[in-house]
């Protein structure tokens, strides 16, 4: 009979990940998408398409169990709807743009954007994020047309939106706090009119 | 003489501690949209129709194309298309497990206490769990967003959000599912606005009709709280909704009791499984759903998408 070797798992010592489990009830796997109507309007960065999420989760929105289909007919369901769904590898450095903890006091994983991590304190879960990443990757996503630009007409309607509100507030600037929200409104549609190239 | 203490007492004679008989639930968010009359539509039961997956179709039918006016009386009149689409919703199964042991049933103090049958009552609430949580994961395939990433929510994505679905000739009623934190920050920004538009908070008599989780009405929308809206776009922002009636559907699948099974239904569409696993002295308590839910309607709804 031949000899058989077993090497155990270190359960002590450095090599051990012996932090506790993140306190969580898992997220389900998601891929990411954007439709070409959807924008918004950064004033450090510029217009960045809004990035929507499409749950991997059976049972959602035409999901189903890997095993009878997984989710190619709700990915056929939102490309009709006219979304484009973002490969996993649609970033700079190749990598996901989903990560994953796998050790979750629920016993799910969680699935969650490369663009933060968590800081567990005490009973607590404080996200740590990486918003300049983000907005960078949202702004690569155009510059490398992986997704087309926006439309100007489609921008100017959301202006057209954002404009309506602060018609709204005409009659409300005796209020200290809207006057300075208006005016500060005011400012930043200035600047997202003159970025619509 | 010695005077009888209780602590004196205690170890033989008395308790150092007693754990009380009931057991009461930990905090917990039990708003269940799914309980609202018109807010998700039930599409039926997949039982019986010969597969899990329903596709539910739409055509342009009823005044979405409208006669014309022909350019003389004898005109030859051309064929108008039926537009249509359609969507899936795929029933899958959802469960959840509890084993307890016979020795943990008997010690227990009764009905308020950790036994069997307390179990098999706990399932309804968390049946009702996982079924938000797939509402909220449905929520985020709107295409239509108002509200600006990091910002905290104010009256302005209100109205940016109803006015989206104004402009659609969206049907009423609207509902609107918002994380605690978005409405905290709607209310503060409503705090500072003017005008004739109010918050009308839920009264006793409305939330014994729309059930945990209503917290008043915006502009004629019923807002429902829940911690479920899930996180977005690096967990900075929450991904609420505001929609009409038919944006949403859900479908079910219900088995049929088989004899022999020791089942029980403490919910419609909930089943409770009693198995007594080989030689282990337990109870081995399964609970069954199947249902899916998805957006029927891309143009009935928007995503509200605000600072978390």
């Amino acid at each position: 009979m031949a000899i058989q070797e077993y090497e155990g798992e270190a359960y002590q010592g450095a090599a051990v990940d012996d932090r506790p489990p993140l306190r969580s009830p898992g997220a389900p796997a998601f891929r990411l998408m954007v439709h070409p109507e959807q924008w918004e309007f950064i004033p450090e960065v510029g217009w960045l398409p809004h990035i929507k999420r499409m749950s991997l989760a059976p049972g959602v929105n035409g999901v189903a169990h890997a095993g009878r289909g997984g989710d190619t007919a709700a990915r056929a369901q939102y490309i009709d709807q006219g979304f484009q769904i973002l490969r996993y590898t649609d970033t700079e450095d190749g990598r996901s743009y989903m990560s994953k903890v796998s050790r979750t006091t629920s016993g799910q994983p969680l699935h969650h954007d490369r663009w933060h991590s968590f800081k567990q304190i005490g009973n607590s879960v404080m996200p740590v994020r990486d918003r300049d990443g983000y907005n960078a990757w949202r702004k690569r996503l155009v510059e490398s047309k992986t997704i087309e630009a926006p439309d100007p007409d489609v921008l100017r309607a959301i202006l057209s939106r954002k404009a309506d509100n602060i018609r709204r507030t005409q009659a409300m600037q005796h209020i200290p706090e809207m006057k300075a929200k208006r005016a500060a409104n005011q400012k930043t549609l200035d600047a997202a009119s003159k970025a619509i190239k | 003489m010695t005077t009888v203490l209780h602590s004196n007492l205690e170890a033989d004679l008395r308790e150092a501690d007693r754990i009380e008989g009931i057991v009461r639930t930990t905090l917990v968010d039990q708003a269940d949209l799914f309980n609202v009359p018109g807010a998700i539509i039930y599409l039926g039961d997949v039982a019986g129709m010969g597969s899990d997956t329903a596709r539910i179709p739409y055509a342009s039918l009823d005044g979405s194309d409208a006669f014309t006016a022909t350019a003389a009386e004898n005109t030859a009149v051309a064929t108008t298309a039926l537009t249509d689409t359609s969507v899936t919703i795929a029933v899958v199964r959802h469960a959840i497990r509890r084993d307890i042991s016979d020795l943990a049933n008997l010690t227990s103090r009764g009905s308020g206490d950790i036994a069997t049958a307390r179990l098999v009552a706990s399932m309804v609430g968390e049946y009702s769990k996982g079924r938000m949580n797939t509402l909220a994961d449905s929520l985020d395939g709107f295409s239509a967003t108002a509200g600006t990433t990091t910002v905290d929510m104010d009256v302005d994505d209100w109205y940016e959000a109803q006015i989206t679905l104004q402009l659609a000739s969206v049907t009423g009623p609207y509902f609107c599912a918002l994380h605690p934190r978005q409405l905290s920050d709607f209310q503060t920004s409503l705090r500072a606005e003017g005008g004739a538009a109010q918050w009308q908070p839920a009264t006793a008599a409305m939330l014994a009709i729309k059930g945990q989780g209503f917290a008043g009405s915006f502009n004629g929308v019923d807002v429902y709280v829940t911690s479920t809206v899930n996180l977005f776009n690096t967990s900075a922002d929450r991904a609420g909704a505001m929609w009409g009636s038919g944006a949403l559907g859900w479908k079910t699948g219900t088995p049929s009791f088989r004899p022999g099974v020791i089942a029980t239904s403490p919910s419609p569409f909930l089943t409770v499984e009693l198995q007594r696993p080989d030689a282990t002295a337990t109870d081995a308590l399964i609970g069954h759903a199947y249902y899916g839910v998805g957006i029927l309607e891309q143009a009935r709804g928007v995503s509200i998408i605000t600072d978390a």
